[in-house]
């Protein structure tokens, strides 16, 4: 049994500190959200993938410094994504630091194996869109801003006319809809 | 002679996994024989592992996946800020201190449309700009909300005293009205753009900007709550065609 599973994601980030699993648990539950965000902005998918591992590489040297009370974990994570990616754009490469700091050595993919990547990435995707369909146009379009397209609950609001908690009580109603199988992104 | 390193065939998520749990492992063995032994050796590992991932840290030329936004941020030389026709909105140019900042929006392959920051320096003479992509819509959303006229936010930006939004318009919008403005606010419109195969997305880009109310008069250090709330307060807006009739459906 995976003693980690019922973790909530800032507990995960917590106990990684000390134990490496929950950072493996914490990895799993995020990482393909991460590619996506990378991926659905654009970004080949070598450098989607590069990304993602320079991310979770920041997570292994930061999390000494992030402090749950000061928000949910995913918006940490999201924090460092948008970071690493300014960061590349700026400095006209793939972001390295943090992988750098941890020894690791950088890898090269096939084109075989990213195809399978996107596959996948593909497959979960279109569950959730299959899934949205189902739910009510207000749920529906508050999922849709905040869940596979990652924007902040303030603009998903002022957008929408209407207030960020009402935006947050939409999202949430639609998730457990869903079986909260769709992921929920800051 | 170029020496290339073997492509990996295995899972990437899978192999980037078990690197990442291997140098935890690694770090935390080190850390802890730091913290026993205190030992000049190591130090001298850790040093090694730096000195290994500098000499690895040469990549590929990074790139956005669009050619004409990787043009506009100028990450493959000089940026050039005309490039609207090749995949990108003509860019909008926000003029600020010292400068100027353009703003573009371009379409992914995943099928988004999103927004690119480009901020040039009137100093830098050598065409470089800072860059940045902001928030994404999904292309459908985005065509729905416009047929009804709305207009779609799609990122804030906070530079020094100003504030930035940008956003989408419907292409049959001539203005955007600004309500219950309290401060002196601009609009600029980009003339209307169809991202490359995609039928009916016809839209505007928009930016709405502004000095920041609280901050063109203050000389503190605003906290970052503060600051937060400031790109959060996206301004109430209308669109309006050229008779001046606003655009979204008012019986909503």
């Amino acid at each position: 049994v995976n003693r980690y599973a019922r973790l909530a994601d800032d507990q995960l980030l917590v106990q990684t500190r000390d134990d490496v699993e929950a950072f493996a648990e914490f990895y799993d539950r995020r990482a393909q959200d991460v590619l996506r965000f990378f991926l659905w902005r654009g970004l080949p998918r070598e450098d989607a993938v590069d990304l993602t591992a320079e991310v979770f590489a920041a997570v292994l040297t930061s999390v000494h410094r992030y402090r749950p009370e000061r928000g949910p974990a995913t918006a940490w994570l999201y924090a460092i994504a948008r970071n690493k990616l300014s960061k590349s754009l700026r400095r006209g490469r793939v972001e390295r630091a943090a992988r750098i700091k941890l020894g690791l050595a950088p890898v090269s993919f096939s084109d075989e194996a990213l195809d399978r990547v996107e596959e996948q990435l593909d497959a979960s995707q279109q569950v959730s869109v299959d899934q949205l369909d189902a739910l009510p146009p207000a749920e529906r379009s508050a999922v849709q801003a905040r869940v596979i397209d990652g924007r902040d609950y303030e603009g998903i609001a002022a957008e929408q006319r209407a207030t960020a908690a009402a935006i947050r009580q939409r999202v949430q109603r639609g998730l457990t809809k869903l079986g909260k199988t769709v992921r929920e992104l800051p | 002679m170029s020496l290339e390193a073997p492509k990996v065939n295995a899972d990437p998520l899978t192999v980037i996994r078990s690197q990442l749990l291997q140098a935890a492992q690694a770090a935390r063995i080190r850390a802890h024989r730091r913290h026993r032994r205190r030992t000049i050796a190591a130090g001298l590992l850790t040093m090694g592992c730096l000195a290994v991932g500098t000499a690895s840290a040469a990549t590929g030329d990074f790139t956005t996946g669009v050619a004409a936004i990787d043009r506009l941020l100028s990450v493959d030389g000089p940026a050039d800020v005309q490039s609207g026709s090749m995949g990108t909105s003509e860019p909008i140019a926000i003029p600020r201190d010292g400068g100027r900042l353009y703003v573009s929006a371009y379409s992914t392959d995943s099928g988004a449309i999103c927004v690119a920051q480009s901020l040039h320096s009137d100093s830098d003479t050598s065409g470089a700009a800072e860059g940045g992509l902001g928030g994404c819509v999904q292309r459908q959303e985005l065509v729905d909300k416009l047929q009804r006229g709305e207009i779609v936010w799609a990122t804030a930006l906070l530079l020094d005293k100003q504030r930035i939004f940008v956003g989408y318009a419907p292409s049959v919008a001539s203005d955007v009205r600004v309500r219950q403005a309290k401060i002196p606010t601009s609009v600029k419109l980009a003339p209307a753009w169809r991202p490359d195969g995609a039928p009916q997305t016809d839209f505007k880009v928009l930016a709405v900007y502004d000095r920041a109310p609280e901050l063109a008069t203050s000389n503190s250090t605003p906290s970052d709550d503060d600051l937060t709330a400031l790109v959060q307060d996206y301004p109430m807006v209308d669109a309006v065609d050229d008779e001046g009739h606003p655009l979204r459906n008012r019986s909503e």
